[in-house]
């Protein structure tokens, strides 16, 4: 139990902070720190769908129907799924013409109809009060459970008004509903504050949740296993079959899936979080699963904590207490109070963001238009209509809130908090048929709304609104007979049962009615009287088509208004500042100052409708024009006209942007090829430029000394001959250059008529050694051959890879001493599935620069003693293209003045790059590469 | 963009199947499942599974619209 | 006393060659086998002309002949390039940076023994 005022203060605390946090969001958004444009944001608003009823009320019906109560939380999962379809069109539409709640966009849909908005408006406030009642009923209930546990029966004496704890709530969600909900006139503004501070609530109610599902799962009862282990073996939890079945059946699950579907479309706090309040489309993007995991996260405990309470307490503390009760019961005093924190937020949220939403629609919908009709407010009357509009607000707030307690008063406390919720859901799922179908076919039309509407209201007004009056004993005799007998004892009429149709329960049943005659009325109607209006048309199509057509489009008004009256009649509604402007802006827009005699253009007219729609609903807004234009608006025709004229224009400059980028893409493209190519010119150039210099370098001696010899026949016969020697010597080394050459240029176009077989790399290092033992021989040079390793199987071509070995022989023995030298051919295993060989020399070594590009074509190693025989700077080059093309890798390691060591490492046979691919890819690797012999040819 | 709208409004028909009878009566049945019973098991781990294919179809497409695409069609 | 020619190419049997040639036509010659020599042999002391072959390790041809030219007692001496790289691009290069003349590799004896000559105003 704890003390009364430490709960008093916690609430208040709790509200502080709550104000604290709308008024900080609503001035930094003021000062352009938008703290609603975020997508996490705006998922944790439209949280607010989480009411008291999901934090009390679904433990509550889990005790009696199990996990049937996940159907209010699978519905709404289902058409998140189709948000980015449905929701995103809603938002597309009522951003665009300025759409303030659920009753304008569908008046403005049938074509800016009043008394369609004016009947939803209805429909949403018989939909809301009940609801608001229910958190109200939930607040004061948990605030006496709080106090008053163990003991749960209250005996209500000494109940006054001022004692109630509810009244003081209300007060202060009316304020709070004010002062952050009616900030802007124009109902098109976002309420950051609110926005924020509901977002927070279900921040807290989320953790408040989770903190007691974790302490009953956890703490009372060591984890879940054992929780549904006691709860299988408890004999009432047994009986209800809760566990193991779904009670009430098919009909219900059902129904109850379709109507919580539609009720997080259509319920108007619903609609004002995910619709008037988005920032940003692609945020629903992010809500639209990131919704569905906190509606799976804050259920996650709810079973788990109706079988504890029920294995607990059995029948002796209401269900939809068990909440609170477990905690306390186990004397967890400062979780309790969390819990109640949580169940408070959750309450308020729901209410605060339902009243502004109802209040909305109260106002324009019904109360602006009648004062328009009744007053005849005309364009001549001057006043500041913006105060009247707010003021307005303000008092419906007032109003809806005190309807809201006046019904908890009466009756609320006769119901479990599930069925008043339910019963809204009925109310507002009428919305669903005008809405949906009215978005994707524009034949709806607005007299099959209207009937629509009007009899699916009517039905759940007699299916579930009469018989819960009556239950509550409002309605005396009548209320008694009606739900025994049906009315006036005519059985076939009962509410819960209408033509004998008794199996459901009362909700499925009046939802099964509702939305039969609802959809029956304005099918039929759209289909059997298919004549609309010309602005019908006009909307329909504005509706339907929106993804079509761009901002600017939608004019309809041909008749003249003078820009002066038009300005007169915003700054009405917006205050003379704003209302010049936006005039101001249009005729900046327009190229020109606009002087206030002359006749507006067409565009400002809509402009200024749209601006109007959002203070005063659609239908109003225009009602408040067409007194100002004189002459006939457009017909359905004439806007189409333009219309389609517009989206022609629209389509062409798709097409036109769709082709200049595919234009640039191929410009990209033939750069990037042309540079390509100019990089394989070069390359081509220096290759030519190189053989040319390594040719022209042998035959400059062979025709000097040539010429030397034939000019100088009495020269002495030694010189002579050193002469001759120079000669041979020279032409030897052009004729093994150009076979190089040759080499190089059939390694690196034809690798794919190589032969490929196994080789033992271990035997062909040998054979090359044996080949090669001539130049050995003839320097004085130790060769030494170590074979490592048994399996030395690669697959190749064995003419090349002997080349290979060959190559690094010879390069070995080029730049060892004479008589000094000492070489090492090993084989062995190397990295991975690899055989390696590698040959170790004791010459000059290497320098680190020239480790780099030894292997490139014509790179000759630097500073070379006179005399030698040069090498024609392609043996390596020719070495690692071989090595490429076996899926190997050649590299060397030295230290200048130690030596140096060539390794290859080719990849076994058998290994994955053992078959031809492997050769084909690298034919298509060097053409891409193209190399200068390649491209020469 | 259609494609998406597409891929969802299967994915949802088929979470109105899975989430359904007569589906729900294969499973409405006294066991356990990884000491769970059965039916809290199956209908958390559709809805989970259904919520992550969102997640991902959601966030692969927002990632791909980036600034080299190409103009989107409206509609 | 005979002019001195220097000759520098990293290819032996060219500078042997070219040594050949010289000797014949009476100039004395000096060798060496790539820049950095070939500017030491400068400094040593002077020739009357040089024979610079423009492929080489260690300061290319051009580098050589862009130092004599920088230098100003040596900027009179008469250079003549030997280059194996046939394009006009090459030749071009090479009077930019300031030799005097300029032979392709292989050259005919006669065609080297007369340049010589001609720029040692013989």
């Amino acid at each position: 139990m704890l003390a009364p005022w430490v709960v008093v203060l916690a609430s208040s605390l709790y509200v502080a902070l709550l104000f604290a946090i709308a008024y900080t969001a609503d001035k930094l958004g003021d000062r352009g720190h938008s703290l609603v444009n975020n997508p996490y944001v705006y998922t944790l608003s439209i949280a607010v769908y989480c009411t008291a009823w999901t934090f009390y009320g679904s433990v509550g019906l889990a005790t009696e129907s199990g996990l049937a109560f996940l159907t209010i939380y699978l519905g709404p999962t289902l058409m998140a799924l189709l948000w980015w379809v449905v929701l995103r069109k809603i938002v597309r539409i009522s951003k665009l013409y300025r759409l303030t709640s659920v009753a304008d966009f569908i008046a403005a849909r049938y074509g800016k109809s009043m008394q369609l908005g004016a009947l939803a408006a209805i429909i949403a406030l018989f939909g809301t009060t009940p609801y608001i009642a229910l958190q109200l009923q939930a607040v004061s209930s948990s605030f006496d459970v709080l106090l008053n546990f163990p003991q749960t029966q209250l005996d209500g004496s000494g109940w006054w008004l001022l004692e109630d704890k509810a009244l003081y709530v209300v007060v202060l969600l009316a304020l709070f509903t004010i002062l952050f909900g009616t900030r802007h006139i124009d109902a098109t503004e976002r309420l950051e504050g609110m926005v924020v501070a509901v977002a927070f609530e279900s921040i807290v109610k989320l953790v408040a949740f989770l903190a007691i599902g974790i302490f009953v799962t956890f703490i009372l009862f060591s984890g879940p296993f054992e929780l549904f282990r006691q709860a299988a073996a408890d004999p009432r939890i047994q009986e209800l079959e809760l566990l193991t079945s779904l009670p009430g059946g098919y009909g219900s699950w059902i129904a109850m899936l379709a109507l919580s579907a539609l009720a997080i479309l259509f319920l108007p706090r619903q609609w004002q979080v995910s619709v008037v309040e988005n920032v940003d489309e692609a945020h629903i993007r992010t809500a639209s699963w990131l919704f569905p995991l906190y509606l799976l996260v804050i259920n996650l405990f709810v079973l788990p904590i109706a079988l504890a309470g029920m294995i607990y307490f059995g029948d002796w503390v209401p269900a939809d207490t068990y909440v609170l009760a477990l905690p306390l019961a186990h004397d967890q005093n400062a979780l309790g109070l969390l819990v109640y924190i949580g169940g408070f937020s959750a309450a308020t949220g729901m209410a605060i963001v339902a009243t502004i939403a109802v209040a909305i629609m109260i106002s324009n919908d019904i109360v602006v238009p009648a004062l328009l009709r009744l007053r005849r407010f005309s364009s001549e009357q001057r006043g500041d209509l913006a105060r009247l509009v707010v003021t307005i607000r303000r008092v419906v707030i007032c109003a809806i809130l005190a309807l809201g307690y006046l019904y908890y008063l009466l009756i609320a406390d006769l119901f479990a908090l599930v069925s008043i919720g339910l019963i809204a859901f009925v109310a507002v799922a009428q919305f669903a048929p005008p809405v949906l179908l009215g978005l994707f076919w524009k034949g709806a039309c607005r007299r099959g709304a209207l009937a629509g509407l009007c009899g699916g209201f009517l039905i759940w007004l007699y299916t579930l609104l009469l018989p819960s009056l009556a239950e509550a004993g409002v309605l005396g005799h009548f209320g008694l007979v009606l739900l025994a007998d049906g009315p006036f004892g005519i059985e076939w009429l009962h509410p819960h049962a209408l033509f004998g149709l008794g199996d459901f329960d009362p909700i499925a049943h009046a939802f099964f009615w509702s939305m039969l005659v609802n959809l029956s009325l304005l099918i039929g109607l759209s289909l059997l009287r298919p004549q609309q209006t010309d602005i019908e048309r006009i909307q329909a199509a504005l509706f339907v088509d929106v993804f079509l057509r761009s901002e600017r489009d939608a004019r309809f008004w041909q008749g003249s208004a003078t820009v002066g009256d038009l300005q007169n009649l915003l700054a009405r509604f917006l205050g003379y500042e704003r209302a010049s402007a936006i005039v101001h802006e249009h005729g900046e827009y327009r190229g020109r100052r606009l002087s206030e005699t002359e006749q507006a253009h067409p565009e400002l007219v809509h402009h200024i409708e749209r601006l109007l729609a959002g203070s005063i609903g659609a239908a109003s807004a225009r009602v408040m024009v067409s007194s100002i234009v004189k002459g006939e608006a457009l017909s359905y025709e004439g806007v189409m006209e333009i219309l389609d004229a517009t989206s022609r224009a629209i389509e062409y400059s798709r097409r036109l942007e769709q082709k200049s980028w595919q234009l640039e893409k191929a410009t990209r493209e033939l750069r990037d090829a042309n540079e390509r190519l100019k990089e394989v010119d070069q390359l081509k150039d220096e290759f030519v430029s190189m053989v040319s210099h390594e040719l022209r370098t042998p035959l400059t001696s062979i025709r000097a000394f040539g010429e030397i010899l034939l000019n100088n026949p009495e020269m002495d016969t030694g010189q002579r001959r050193e002469f001759l020697e120079v000669v041979v010597r020279e032409s030897e080394r052009l004729t093994r250059l150009i076979n190089q050459v040759l080499d190089l240029s059939k390694i690196e176009s034809g690798s794919s008529e190589w032969q490929l077989e196994e080789v033992d790399l271990g035997r062909l290092a040998r054979e090359a050694a044996e080949a090669t033992q001539q130049l050995f021989t003839d320097r004085n040079t130790r060769l030494e051959v170590v074979i490592e390793s048994e399996q030395t199987a690669v697959k190749g071509d064995p003419d090349r890879l002997m080349q290979l070995v060959i190559n690094l022989l010879s390069n070995a023995s080029k730049f060892t001493e004479p008589d000094y030298g000492e070489i090492e051919l090993r084989v062995g295993d190397g990295h991975g599935d690899t055989v390696r060989l590698a040959v170790t020399d004791n010459g000059p070594g290497i320098s680190a620069e020239d480790q780099q590009r030894i292997f490139d074509k014509f790179h000759q190693v630097s500073d070379l003693q006179a005399g030698k025989p040069k090498g024609s700077g392609l043996g390596l080059a020719i070495c690692r293209l071989i090595t490429d093309a076996h899926w190997g890798r050649i590299w060397v390691e030295s230290e200048p003045g130690a030596g140096a060591t060539f390794s290859c490492e080719l990849p076994r046979a058998g290994g994955e790059h053992s078959t031809l691919t492997g050769f084909v890819d690298f034919a298509e690797r060097n053409a891409a590469r193209l190399s200068g012999s390649g491209a020469a040819r | 963009m259609s494609g998406t709208g597409e891929r969802l409004l299967a994915l949802a028909v088929l979470g109105a199947v899975l989430l359904n009878y007569p589906l729900l009566d294969l499973f409405a049945v006294d066991g356990h499942l990884f000491g769970l019973p059965v039916l809290f098991c199956y209908l958390f781990t559709v809805w989970g599974g259904l919520i992550g294919v969102v997640a991902l179809l959601q966030r692969r497409r927002s990632r791909q619209r980036g600034p080299t695409a190409p103009p989107e069609s409206r509609g | 006393m005979s002019r001195e020619i220097l000759i520098v190419d990293d290819e032996a049997n060219i500078v042997l060659s070219l040594q050949f040639l010289m000797r014949q036509s009476g100039y004395t010659v000096r060798t060496a086998e790539d820049g950095e020599q070939a500017l030491a042999a400068l400094r040593e002391h002077l020739p009357d002309l040089v024979l610079l072959d423009v492929m080489m390790p260690r300061r290319d041809g051009y580098e050589v002949c862009q130092q004599i030219r920088q230098t100003p007692e040596w900027s009179h001496l008469p250079v003549i390039m030997l280059t194996a790289k046939g394009r006009e691009v090459e030749r071009e290069k090479g009077l930019a940076m300031g030799a005097d003349d300029y032979i392709t590799k292989p050259f005919a004896t006669q065609e080297v023994v007369d340049v010589v000559r001609r720029h040692l105003g013989e």
